[in-house]
């Protein structure tokens, strides 16, 4: 096993944490929307704990073991096109990504309000639980990530 | 290793890495699911979703994995006697996770429709196996040398 080896094995698993993540947070998203009682978007929320970490580790490990391969390897450059464009459209996937999350963090402390009692969700809650704003973040982070696929398999310019 | 791989493979490459991401995520997701106790006694949120996920992304994604696993095999002549351990290693952890997830489908699927808790938590746990093995299937496909 080489170095190579390691490298590119940690980097990919760094890529299944953040593309696992944004499915997390894809199904979350989506089961927020259906819920019918805050006690169960409370319980959605506490899955997105687990879609933080791996938001947390993918990101660090794809950027850190990605750059680490464009050095190590010499027929790449960490100043290669394919590599900067990976690096800005991580950079947007992240804020957009962090912007999104706290914002169902926000529905998920709210919800936890009304969760003891099964009682279906106010009309005035759902509409916040359904915002346009945060699924726009997280839409935009989703097709950052899969941009950045892209970009690792076909590697324009390389 | 993209100067070393044909332009032709790329789609194929691109499709079952995503929907293996995809699947990962899922199997993830069902995990904490199903593993994660309920705060609510008159919630079975969690169990509904985990089965609503096995079938609405889960099974849809390991299709889309084997399907787009099978067009590159085919791609890269492999599929015949003298395959590489690490393609083997694949195709093996693919069909055990496969029997897994339809394993784990019916076992949330009764367990919730039933409330029973035993058979929820059982199908997280065969999630979790699941998850481990696609784990060494991504270490013996990414650490093949050139």
């Amino acid at each position: 096993v080489s170095l190579y080896d390691v490298l590119l094995f940690l980097h990919v698993v760094g890529a299944f944490a953040l593309i696992g993540a944004i499915t997390l947070f894809s199904i979350v998203i989506v089961a927020t929307w259906r819920a019918e009682r805050p006690s169960d978007i409370v319980e959605f929320a506490g899955v997105t704990r687990l879609g933080g970490l791996l938001v947390m580790v993918g990101t660090l490990m794809t950027v850190v073991f990605g750059l680490w391969l464009a050095i190590d390897l010499d027929q790449y450059r960490v100043w290669d096109g394919w590599v900067v464009a990976a690096i800005i459209l991580w950079a947007i996937g992240s804020e957009t990504g962090r912007r999104s999350a706290d914002a169902y963090e926000r529905i998920g402390t709210e919800a936890a309000q009304f969760a003891q009692e099964p009682v279906t969700v106010r009309p005035e809650f759902r509409a916040r639980s359904r915002s346009v704003q945060a699924l726009g973040m997280h839409l935009v982070a989703t097709c950052a990530v899969l941009l950045i696929l892209a970009d690792m398999i076909w590697k324009p310019g390389a | 290793v993209a100067i070393i791989r044909p332009e032709s493979w790329n789609l194929a490459l691109f499709l079952h890495v995503l929907s293996a991401t995809v699947f990962v995520g899922t199997l993830a997701t069902v995990a904490v699911a199903l593993l994660t106790p309920a705060r609510y006694e008159h919630s079975a949120a969690l169990a509904r979703l985990a089965f609503r996920s096995l079938l609405v992304a889960g099974l849809p994604a390991y299709v889309a994995m084997l399907a787009s696993g099978e067009w590159i095999t085919h791609k890269e002549g492999l599929g015949g006697e003298n395959d590489p351990t690490w393609f083997l290693i694949g195709v093996i952890v693919g069909d055990f996770t496969g029997l897994l997830l339809v394993v784990s489908i019916l076992l949330t699927g009764i367990g919730s429709w039933k409330s029973k808790p035993g058979l929820v938590r059982a199908a997280g746990a065969v999630v979790t196996v699941a998850l481990l093995a696609l784990l060494v299937a991504v270490w013996a496909m990414t650490a093949k040398s050139p």
